[in-house]
């Protein structure tokens, strides 16, 4: 499926339902859907709150195809690309910290490493690239 | 948001009646805790049951209450739906939280606790 939407927290999350149906339709596995609704939530996300921080028009491309075991998405935008045009690592939190200084952000990086089967990133003349596979689930 | 509020065994006990807490819903969320747990005293018990998706910025969300409420108020989650415990899990939150099984089993552990 093809999809174009408005760099928004609500038009993300339209748009996550959207493909969220389609690949139900498919017969994608709840906890595989639940991974690609985790991981797709956390790029375009970030696309709006980071690549778009400045500018308020801006609109995600997505692409979504499953293909046997896969599901494959690719996502692309106008925005600023990804600091060093690399994808960020995960973070490692100190969870022994007292209360106050337990993080509150720097998650998304993480789940978007530990769900996707292969992911990766490209900036290409203004435009940023991001492609990521989610295995379905055994059982 | 919708949220419902009950106090059992000196719980406060909170259900997210949304399906989603996510970057839409997050900034809603935490007001509407804040809001409910205003007027108690009490540990506040966080039943996730009906909720199916939370994303880094719910989590997020769900830390910032944990620490509004302060650690003489410990913020417990109950009912985690299976994509949930796994944000949990993944980014090892579910070790800073208390994790019950359901707000039924925080109930029993804090009369346990005071027999």
């Amino acid at each position: 499926m093809h999809l174009v939407f408005p760099a928004s927290d609500e038009a993300v999350r339209c748009a996550l339902a959207s493909v969220m149906h389609v690949l139900g339709a498919l017969e994608v596995d709840a906890l595989t859907l639940g991974a690609a609704e985790i991981v797709l939530g956390e790029v375009a996300n970030n696309i709006v709150k980071h690549a778009y921080a400045t500018i308020t028009d801006g609109t995600i491309t997505l692409f979504c195809r499953k293909e046997e075991d896969y599901v494959y998405f690719e996502l692309s935008d106008h925005g600023s690309p990804l600091p060093g045009l690399k994808l960020p690592a995960k973070q490692d939190h100190d969870l022994s910290a007292e209360l106050n200084a337990l993080p509150e952000g720097g998650f998304g990086w993480g789940l978007i490493r530990d769900m996707t089967h292969t992911l990766s990133y490209r900036r290409s003349g203004e435009r940023n690239l991001l492609r990521f596979s989610i295995r379905a689930q055994d059982g | 948001m919708n949220m419902s509020s009950e106090i059992a065994e000196d719980l406060q006990i909170i259900k997210i009646l949304e399906k989603r807490i996510d970057a839409a819903a997050a900034i809603q969320f935490k007001d509407r805790v804040r809001e409910l747990t205003a007027e108690q005293v009490t540990p506040v018990v966080l039943d996730l049951s009906e909720v199916d998706f939370v994303d880094s910025s719910g989590l997020g969300a769900i830390v910032a209450t944990m620490k509004f409420l302060g650690s003489e108020r410990p913020l417990h989650l109950a009912g985690l739906t299976p994509i949930v415990a796994k944000v949990f899990a993944l980014t090892r939150m579910e070790r800073v939280f208390k994790i019950f099984q359901s707000p039924v089993d925080a109930v029993k552990s804090y009369e346990a606790k005071r027999a």
